[in-house]
């Protein structure tokens, strides 16, 4: 008789092989938990492994059905990923069944859709590391002390490599051109690009 | 109609090594503001702006705003490429 807890500890296991598999292409665990398209491709490859196991267990082969349950989950979940991702059926030589192009597919929809959650959390991080940035040097609009030290803090931030502080200086009167034509602020402004461009800098500049 | 788009895609950035580079670093990363992939590449602006605008108009790249001021990360097809050439 098959025991049946090796069913509950099935998906779990999926989870983890999959969060490995995505983590590879540099998706980080918050945008997988929160993306629902990634649930998905879980529920899938679980029911699809869940199937696997019963039969692996259930199967009239005395030397496959006596292994350990351990190795029957291992089988069911390498199983699984092996046979999703290389069924076709040809007919006539034409692809009737491509179940591996439907799941390459999903796969990289799980990932756009990932990463897409990852840009819009990186946005969330300028937005909050700009007003980090405000907050620390005091900034108070139309005050010369607290312009020019946004002007510096964007020219120690942006001169790098080649660029040189002609560039930077053309850059700094851009924004504030656009300021006054737009009415932003310009101590925000800056500290967006900052934000923008040098994030190791800004958590080395800010407190804690 | 996908695989076309792939290989247009391909040759395009065996061409433009700048624009390899930065399709490269957005995939490290999964997403990058465009100022962030200046600095990084340590490339000029108006360089970067080109190969954001030629990854986006060959639809590997996607962002939520336009130049370096946006966000950008890899589109299915961005992902589909790097499948295809694992060097990109």
């Amino acid at each position: 008789m098959f025991i049946h807890y090796e069913f509950l500890y099935l998906p779990p296991l999926v989870l983890a092989f999959l969060i490995i598999d995505l983590s590879m292409e540099s998706i980080t665990l918050g945008a997988l938990f929160f993306n629902i398209f990634f649930w998905l491709y879980w529920l899938v490859y679980s029911i699809a492994a869940e199937t696997a196991l019963y039969f692996l267990g259930n199967a009239t082969n005395p030397t496959v059905s006596k292994l350990p349950p351990p190795v029957l989950t291992l089988i069911a979940i390498i199983g699984t990923t092996t046979v999703l991702q290389s069924i076709t059926f040809k007919v006539g030589g034409k692809r009737v069944l491509d179940l591996s192009h439907y799941l390459d597919d999903y796969r990289r929809k799980v990932l756009t859709s990932s990463a897409s959650l990852m840009s819009r959390a990186e946005r969330g991080r300028v937005i909050r590391q700009s007003r980090e940035i405000l907050k620390k040097v005091d900034y108070k609009p139309g005050n010369p002390a607290s312009e020019s030290e946004m002007k510096r803090i964007y020219a120690e931030v942006m001169l790098f490599g080649a660029r040189k502080s002609t560039i930077v200086q053309q850059e700094i009167a851009k924004i504030e051109q656009d300021c006054a034509i737009t009415g932003a602020s310009f101590g925000n402004e800056i500290a967006r690009r900052v934000a923008q461009t040098d994030p190791q800098w800004v958590r080395h500049f800010l407190p804690g | 109609m996908a695989n076309l788009e792939l290989v247009q895609a391909q040759s395009s950035l065996a061409e433009d090594l700048d624009a390899a580079n930065v399709f490269r670093f957005v995939l490290q990363k999964s997403a990058a503001p465009g100022w962030m992939i200046v600095k990084e590449l340590g490339q000029e602006t108006e360089k970067t702006e080109e190969s954001l605008y030629k990854l986006r108009k060959l639809g590997l790249l996607e962002s939520d705003g336009e130049g370096l001021d946006g966000f950008y990360h890899s589109t299915s097809l961005g992902y589909a490429l790097h499948e295809a050439s694992p060097r990109l």
